[in-house]
């Protein structure tokens, strides 16, 4: 399940929805905004999403994992609106029956949320500018 | 003529001046609709970079343009 929210991400909240009795592994992901880009101080962060969209592509995304690795629970949450360096901007939670296939799990889950989950990132810098990541 | 929604995000709505307009549309696809509007705001970015979303679904640049539809043009994703 994904939630987007533009409230501070609660990890403990989260980490409790997993009441799994046959998983082996919970492997666990949190991006934190860092607080330089491109050389230069990153004051804030602006996330904007499409909330039917990014659900929609989010289900896709665990179906095509889900044909790869024994999935038995994801769990992911995304900040939108302003979003300060050192907080978190992302939490992925996968559940599998044993390590490796959750560390992996976990890699491809990221790795198509960051090039397909319709969600968009702006840096706000110390120096007055901005910039749209991964911009066209 | 069709009417459809136009839905715009990040760069596309800062560029565009607005989040959302209904247009009417004689283009049959997205692509060409893409282009048109492209056109209209004078938009520096080929249609590569993006891919096309129709009713809440992300489709192909050669998804008919249909009446009623709800159509956003999604710049590349930098979640996460």
């Amino acid at each position: 399940m994904l939630t987007l929210t533009n409230q501070p991400i609660d990890i403990e909240r989260l980490r409790r929805e997993c009441q799994l009795h046959t998983a082996g592994a919970l492997v666990t992901f949190e991006g934190v905004v860092r607080s330089f880009s491109k050389g230069k101080n990153v004051v804030r962060l602006e996330y904007e999403a499409t909330l039917a969209l990014a659900h929609a592509e989010f289900d896709l995304i665990v179906q095509e994992v889900a044909r790869h690795q024994p999935l038995l629970w994801v769990r992911c949450e995304h900040r939108t609106g302003m979003v300060l360096p050192g907080e978190t901007a992302i939490w992925l939670a996968v559940a599998t029956g044993h390590r490796a296939e959750g560390f992996e799990a976990c890699r491809l889950l990221m790795d198509l949320i960051k090039s397909r989950l319709p969600v968009w990132k702006k840096e706000y810098y110390e120096d007055g500018e901005s910039d749209w990541i991964n911009g066209p | 003529m069709k009417r459809i929604d136009l839905h715009y995000v990040a760069m596309l709505r800062e560029s565009a001046g607005k989040a959302t307009e209904s247009i009417s549309t004689s283009s049959p696809d997205v692509a060409t609709l893409f282009e048109e509007i492209a056109g209209r705001h004078a938009w520096p970015w080929p249609r590569h970079a993006f891919r096309p979303a129709v009713n809440d679904r992300v489709v192909d640049w050669q998804h008919p343009v249909e009446h009623g539809d709800r159509v956003l043009f999604l710049p590349p994703s930098s979640g996460g």
